[in-house]
């Protein structure tokens, strides 16, 4: 971590409050060195540490039986009993009027995933949070009381917000601590879906189901064309075995080399989700990724898909594709067609990596069972659906900004790493390791490195290739009104390199180019992934006044040190 | 070797690569990034079958498909990239035979045959797969002029390079490769 003020900073915010630890196990560290495998049964029992699932075939590197993370493990509500807690209830829709108050706690709860009743988190007892929905331009408030052990925020994902009310611990608001509540009030100026989650040990805390939409409508009722209906998709993962999850860190994270990876995946928070559709329907899909580090390729089966729309606003143009790539905290709005009765699976369809063979293999989890009836629905949107709509009113807002384009790039970023102190198995392993890295890590292909590497010995790093600051010690001043080139290189050359979700808090970007070839269809954003060795070129509009993070929304990532703050003057 | 000495090794090998200075100052079809992104960008190793291709020099630039999603994978996860060709000293094809591009798999099990490229011209194709090998051919043009494209190549050789997903096979072998060593598909410690 930086030194002085940046990494007070960030200690506060990787940091969980002394009371958290009322409700941690005891530290069992030193009992820990030199077991084996049977004692790691035992030590499942007294709630310490136990091995991650590993079902990827990969054979356990020599050297690390018994080897446990040099954090302490950290589970919510360890020792009480879940059913003393009340049990969450599947998310409501708020919808709110300018100037309207909604209370929200921030509280235990019990839920019952892939048969594991489980003690975690919810915003007012919901999973995902309620589903607050605000005319576009208004002003909501919310109440959030903290019901929890452990200081929390709420930052509100992707809105240009009042800075204030960003939810960033140390630099917008202090924490709020147990027991301790505080009002956010939201301007909404865009139509979109947005997010909210806590900014506080988001690894933990977003892990433990903090994590809810906020729907911006629009004024024109032709805003995203017509559909039958929506559903509202918050992909997730969770990382389990036969014992429930696997315990997170106490001090720091663990996974901080790939992020944690779940192995059960989840649609609203059910692993069985389900739908039923009419014949014929045009179903529009809010797809929001609260996971902590997994990037999904959401497939529909055989039926026609175009995107519509991501982060911040529409595209210029509808365009077809065959599946959403879709890294944390993005947003995209599909239509998908149902025109065939029968059953539609969507799917996270990848290709994962098995590093120990040096091969890709197919891998297709399940996400939703859509029944399409024999029925047809009786509003049929086929022509509709089959036009692909442009957008001159983004095009015209975009076309301010095109002077810009072809400029050179007012900042350079690099992503990196530093690695200290790992087992040495791990170290030799990825000397011997190819020299080829995946675009994208779909997969935890190296679960048990990954799994012991934490943010103790890992620091990711952005660098600022003009200054050679790096991280917290980066000072970007801007100027409202000022637009703002960024090129990020995703650097293949380090420890080991891996996909970014870069995310700029209170403000908008248009993604211009990936790997020097233009863009040729934008859309606002306030998240886009840098896969390995890309370069991508961002430009930002400084609109919003105030002081605002730029981080990487990997959870372990941005804990591990991936981020800066910039101020914005005027 | 070290992942970072390999890595320098390889930084090396493309950054004094004559391909580049084709790229700058190339023919007709130039239609790419003129720097494209080192990372995927890989060499076209001469395998000197062919009187006059002793000192092909060539690579290929690889960049993803547009997509709205920042990166582009079909519906079963694979990667799709456009592959642009650059050569330097391709001469022209002897007796009337034609260059023929293919792209495959690594394991040769799905071959595409991607066009003709002609000497001081670039060449542009677009591959599916996650590990893919580029090669050239000569081939008798009337081979070429089948319905619905020739299946496989007949002729020699004449260049081959091997994507950079290729470099991911440590530990398992080279695979179908592995008679040859990573130096002559371009890889490995100064070529
Ligand atoms: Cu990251």
């Amino acid at each position: 971590m930086a030194a002085g003020a940046e990494g007070m900073r960030a200690r506060l915010m990787c940091g969980i409050a002394a009371s958290a630890l009322l409700l941690a196990p005891a530290a069992v560290r030193a009992q820990m060195d030199g077991m084996d495998h049977s004692a790691h049964m035992h030590m499942e029992m007294s709630g310490g540490w136990r091995m991650p699932p590993m079902d990827m075939e990969m054979p356990m590197l020599p050297g690390l039986d018994g080897v446990v993370p040099v954090v302490e493990p950290f589970m919510p509500g360890m020792g009480m009993d879940p059913a003393t807690l009340p049990e969450a209830r599947p998310s409501e829709l708020v919808p709110m009027a300018d100037g309207d108050t909604l209370a929200m706690s921030v509280s235990m709860v019990r839920r019952t995933i892939n048969g594991h009743e489980m003690v975690m988190f919810g915003y007012d007892g919901q999973y995902p949070g309620p589903l607050i929905q605000a005319p576009q331009g208004s002003t909501v408030v919310v109440r959030v009381v903290n019901e929890i052990q452990m200081p929390t925020t709420i930052h509100w994902h992707g809105i240009r917000i009042d800075n204030r009310f960003d939810g960033v611990p140390g630099l917008t608001q202090d924490p709020i601590g147990p027991g301790e509540s505080f009002v956010y009030e939201i301007d909404v100026p865009d139509a979109g879906m947005y997010w909210y989650h806590p900014h506080v040990r988001e690894d933990v805390q977003q892990d433990l189901g903090l994590f809810g939409n906020l729907l911006v409508t629009s004024p024109d009722p032709d805003y995203y064309g017509p559909a039958n209906r929506e559903e509202v998709f918050v992909l997730d993962d969770m990382l389990m075995d036969a014992q429930g999850a696997i315990p997170w860190g106490l001090d720091a994270p663990t996974h901080a080399l790939m992020g944690r990876f779940g192995n059960v995946l989840m649609v609203n928070g059910v692993t069985d989700h389900q739908l039923e559709v009419e014949r014929g329907e045009v179903v529009r899909f809010y797809l929001t990724n609260v996971a902590n580090s997994r990037t999904f390729n959401v497939t529909f089966g055989g039926a026609a898909v175009k995107v519509v729309a991501s982060d911040v606003s529409r595209y210029e143009r509808e365009q077809r594709v065959e599946s959403v790539i879709i890294a944390p905290a993005e947003r995209y709005v599909v239509d998908v067609h149902f025109e065939e009765a029968g059953e539609v699976v969507i799917a996270n369809s990848i290709q994962a990596v098995n590093h120990f063979r040096g091969t890709f293999y197919s891998k297709v989890d399940t996400l939703s069972r859509v029944t399409v009836q024999e029925r047809a629905v009786a509003d049929d949107l086929s022509a509709e659906f089959a036009t692909l709509r442009e957008h001159d009113d983004v095009q015209a807002e975009i076309d301010a900004f095109r002077e810009h384009f072809d400029r050179e790039p007012d900042h350079h970023l690099v992503t990196t790493l530093r690695v200290r102190d790992l087992p040495l198995p791990i170290v030799q392993s990825m000397e011997m390791d190819t020299l080829y890295v995946p675009p994208i890590e779909w997969n935890d292909a190296m679960p048990m490195m990954n799994w012991l590497s934490t943010a103790e010995q890992v620091e990711w790093i952005l660098r600022d290739t003009d200054t050679g600051a790096e991280n917290g010690d980066i000072q970007w001043d801007f100027e409202v009104g000022d637009v703002v080139k960024v090129r990020v290189f995703n650097t293949p050359d380090s420890f080991h390199p891996m996909n970014h979700p870069i995310h700029v808090h209170g403000q908008r970007f248009l993604v211009l180019s990936m790997d020097g070839v233009e863009n040729p269809n934008l859309v606002w954003k306030d998240t886009a992934i840098v896969p390995v060795g890309s370069t991508m070129d961002i430009l930002i509009e400084m609109s919003n006044p105030g002081d605002w993070m730029l981080h990487c929304h990997i959870a372990e990532h941005m804990h591990s040190g991936m981020m800066f703050n910039f101020s914005v003057g005027g | 070797m070290t992942r970072l000495a390999g890595l320098f090794a390889l930084v090396l090998l493309l950054g004094s690569h004559p391909g580049r200075a084709v790229a700058a100052g190339a023919g007709g079809g130039t239609c790419w990034n003129p720097e494209p992104p080192e990372y995927y960008t890989f060499e076209m190793v001469t395998t000197k079958n062919v009187p006059g291709t002793a000192r092909l020099r060539g690579s290929a630039a690889v960049t993803f498909v547009h997509s709205p999603f920042g990166v582009s994978v079909s519906a079963d996860g694979s990667y799709t990239y456009d592959v642009h060709l650059e050569f330097e000293g391709l001469p022209t094809a002897p007796r009337g035979g034609a260059w023929a591009v293919w792209l495959t798999k690594s394991d040769l099990s799905e071959v595409s045959y991607a066009g003709v490229i002609e000497p001081g011209e670039a060449f542009s194709g677009r591959v599916g797969w996650n590990k893919f090998l580029a090669i050239v051919t000569l081939e008798d043009p009337a081979d070429l002029a089948v319905e619905g494209g020739p299946a496989r190549w007949r002729g020699p050789v004449v260049t081959r390079g091997m994507s950079r997903s290729g470099m991911m096979h440590t530990m398992a072998g080279h695979g179908p490769l592995q008679q040859e060593n990573c130096a002559a598909w371009g890889y490995g410690r100064g070529g």
